[in-house]
């Protein structure tokens, strides 16, 4: 499965703030992120980017969706809420998911083939000094 | 006079065609456009009844530009008001799916909506009871927990 990444020629990196770039074709073939880094999503690996129709309740929701509804709902909901499950108690704790929006730099990534978009995201902690050769 | 069309298709295989002003509110589908122009977009996790939702709000929110002067069919009041009906025909499943597709096309706008909705349905229910059956949660704490939770969390009136 990893292979079909590097395989790939044509990438688009988007960037949270939806700048878009090219990601350059040698850090998809040239190994220069690790391959535990990059992680599909589409095709039908990963959890993130699931299909519409799999996702039917809000448990099925990726977490950092979760929390901004969450982030939401009115104060004086919050001990319903936070007793619903523990997920929801954990999601709605303030700054649970700091780390994840602004600590981590991951990217979400399109690629195309065959006139196929799949995306991708690229987690690019740890790989700097690496990247550097 | 025409206006630039571009083709979006859907897991089933079926072809939408919608104005290009109109898709490019997806920043997503923006960047493709440029990047390929005059190719049809897969979007391969999207269902066409999804789809049709997401054009149909993009439709609503296209900001007419090739008139003269003030040409906005609808003033941002009746926007809002057109946005909260249009969550409020959807049921529950096919909300998380707009949401979902909001958040893949990255369309700002129908992502707020959509998550919106959602807490509003969830600050409408009475107790965490109610949040569980409404979206059919497991409940896995137990009584001790959900009132150790309860004092903690005690809104002050």
């Amino acid at each position: 499965m990893q292979n079909a990444i590097v395989s790939e020629s044509q990438c688009i990196l988007v960037t949270p703030a939806s700048k878009t770039t090219f990601l350059p074709e040698e850090l998809c073939i040239g190994f220069e992120i690790p391959f535990e880094a990059v992680q599909i999503i589409k095709p039908n690996l990963g959890s993130r980017l699931l299909k519409c129709g799999e996702v039917t309740t809000m448990s099925d929701l990726p977490d950092d969706l979760a929390e901004e509804i969450l982030s939401r709902v009115p104060l004086t909901s919050l001990s319903a809420v936070r007793s619903t499950c523990r997920k929801w108690n954990d999601l709605s704790k303030p700054g649970f998911g700091k780390s994840a929006s602004t600590g981590r730099k991951q990217f979400l990534g399109f690629m195309l083939k065959d006139y196929k978009v799949c995306s991708m995201k690229f987690d690019l902690q740890g790989i700097g000094s690496e990247g550097d050769r | 006079m025409s206006k630039k069309m571009i083709v979006l298709k859907s897991s089933e295989g079926v072809s939408f065609v919608v104005e290009e002003a109109v898709a490019r509110q997806s920043k997503i589908i923006s960047f493709l456009v440029e990047e390929f122009p005059d190719r049809e977009l897969p979007l391969t996790n999207m269902t066409s009844e999804i789809l049709r939702k997401t054009i149909e709000y993009c439709k609503k929110h296209v900001v007419e530009d090739d008139g003269g002067g003030d040409s906005s069919s609808s003033s941002s009041g009746d926007l809002k008001e057109w946005d909260v009906k249009f969550v409020a025909e959807i049921d529950q499943p096919r909300l998380m799916d707009l949401l979902m597709a909001a958040n893949y096309l990255d369309i700002p706008s129908l992502l707020d909506v959509t998550c919106q909705k959602v807490a509003d349905t969830i600050a409408a229910c009475n107790d965490e009871k109610e949040i569980r059956a409404t979206f059919n949660i497991e409940n896995d704490f137990t009584e001790e927990e959900v009132e150790a939770i309860r004092m903690e969390n005690q809104y002050p009136i």
